[in-house]
């Protein structure tokens, strides 16, 4: 059971005509690359399809993945409608991560999440401390405190949140 | 910022992500946070993917009858280097074929972008190989590489008539479904224009040798209409 990287970069360059109509084109590059050498070329091949289309190009998306190649099974029981929701703080704005299909085990008698188990100290020590400044919310600053974790359902509205969500 | 997506299944099947952001594609980070969920979570982690857009500052649109300039490239494994072992088509709105040759050389193999799977598109130099068109040329099936330039209302002509079709598809009894489909096949497969021309070649090389009798060119018509898709 591992992840398995997809042996290439994929660059997704996304154009637009006079008629406002979209269009995209895929280029790779090999994966064992340093990002900011994937960044280069990725930009001198985005120079030279603005030279030969007369399209407006808008801009390009790097992106990367990895497939588990064994995936161990679900849980029994297991629902990823059934959320645990963790609101992190960069400075005082706050953003969220939500777990799907939380673990029962990790879910207190009144709604609120664990914060004491290992797993849930082992992701507050990934997100806050063991890496830090890597992780951030969506304007890049980074995440410095747990600020709620709960568990929510899709169509858990503000009134059914849980009264405690912090234990 | 880059964008994590960490995706989830449960034993409904039922498929989910969760998303982080990051400063830099950093594994470490990455694996450390998906093993962090893997603690918390009842469900499978089925696969993990990060991306960042860049926006890009180009000219202002203009013109739309350019049409679509399409590349392909053959892509060779290192360790057996005589068999093209993946393609890599790439095709660019909005161009045509004279101007996507520049994508030859430098832009493209120079700059170490390979075919999907992972295979080199080394040792391509520029000029070499020979450009196809829909318009003028037909594709050579010994080169390593070729263009086609599809007219824009071609295009679209293609597109929505494949569509049409598909519809109707699912409304026919089976037999006349199958026939659609086939014809849906055929749409995109297109003609064998390579075939057509070697024929009309040969006719033509048999009425200037004056060597043909009327058998001989009505067979070759037969292939071509055939070939056409006639009854």
């Amino acid at each position: 059971m591992a992840l398995v990287p997809d042996p290439v970069y994929t660059v997704t360059y996304t154009f637009q005509d006079e008629t406002g109509s979209k269009a995209t084109t895929q280029a790779y590059i090999r994966q064992g690359i340093v990002i900011d050498d994937v960044i280069a070329r990725a930009n001198a091949l985005a120079a030279a399809l603005r030279n030969v289309s007369n399209a407006q190009l808008t801009g390009y998306t790097i992106s990367r993945g990895w497939t588990e190649d064994a995936p161990a099974g679900a849980g029994a029981g297991s629902r990823v409608e059934r959320k645990g929701r963790t609101i992190w703080l960069a400075d005082t704005y706050k953003t969220r991560i939500d777990i799907p299909s939380v673990a029962t085990g990790q879910v207190l008698p009144d709604g609120a999440l664990n914060r004491n188990s290992v797993q849930f100290l082992a992701l507050r020590a990934v997100l806050l401390t063991d890496f830090i400044g890597d992780f951030t919310d969506s304007r890049g600053v980074s995440l410095d405190a747990l600020a709620a974790a709960y568990e929510s359902y899709v169509r858990t509205t503000p009134r059914r949140q849980p009264t405690r969500k912090l234990s | 910022m880059w964008r994590l997506r960490v995706w989830f299944q449960d034993a409904s099947g039922t498929r989910s992500y969760t998303g982080a952001w990051l400063r830099s594609p950093n594994e470490t980070a990455i694996f450390a946070f998906v093993e962090a969920l893997r603690g918390l979570s009842n469900a499978q982690i089925t696969h993990v993917d990060i991306s960042r857009r860049y926006p890009y500052t180009s000219q202002v649109p203009a013109g739309r009858d350019r049409g679509i300039g399409m590349f392909v490239q053959g892509a060779y494994n290192p360790d057996n280097p005589d068999v093209v072992a993946d393609a890599f088509p790439m095709w660019v709105p909005e161009s045509g074929l004279y101007a996507i040759r520049d994508l030859w050389g430098y832009p493209i193999t120079a700059r170490g972008f390979v075919s999907r799977a992972g295979y080199n598109m080394d040792g391509v130099l520029p000029e070499d190989g020979e450009p196809q068109s829909l318009d003028n040329e037909y594709p050579d099936d010994t080169d390593d590489y070729y263009l086609i330039a599809i007219r824009r209302n071609f295009w679209h002509r293609l597109l929505r008539d494949a569509r049409m079709y598909n519809t109707l598809s699912f409304t026919l009894p089976d037999q006349q479904a199958r026939r659609v489909r086939l014809d849906i096949r055929d749409l995109f497969r297109g003609i064998p224009m390579y075939e057509i021309l070697q024929r009309l070649d040969t006719i033509i090389n048999l009425l200037q040798d004056n060597a043909a009798n009327t058998d001989e060119i009505e067979q070759f018509l037969l292939q071509i209409i055939a070939a056409l898709g006639g009854p």
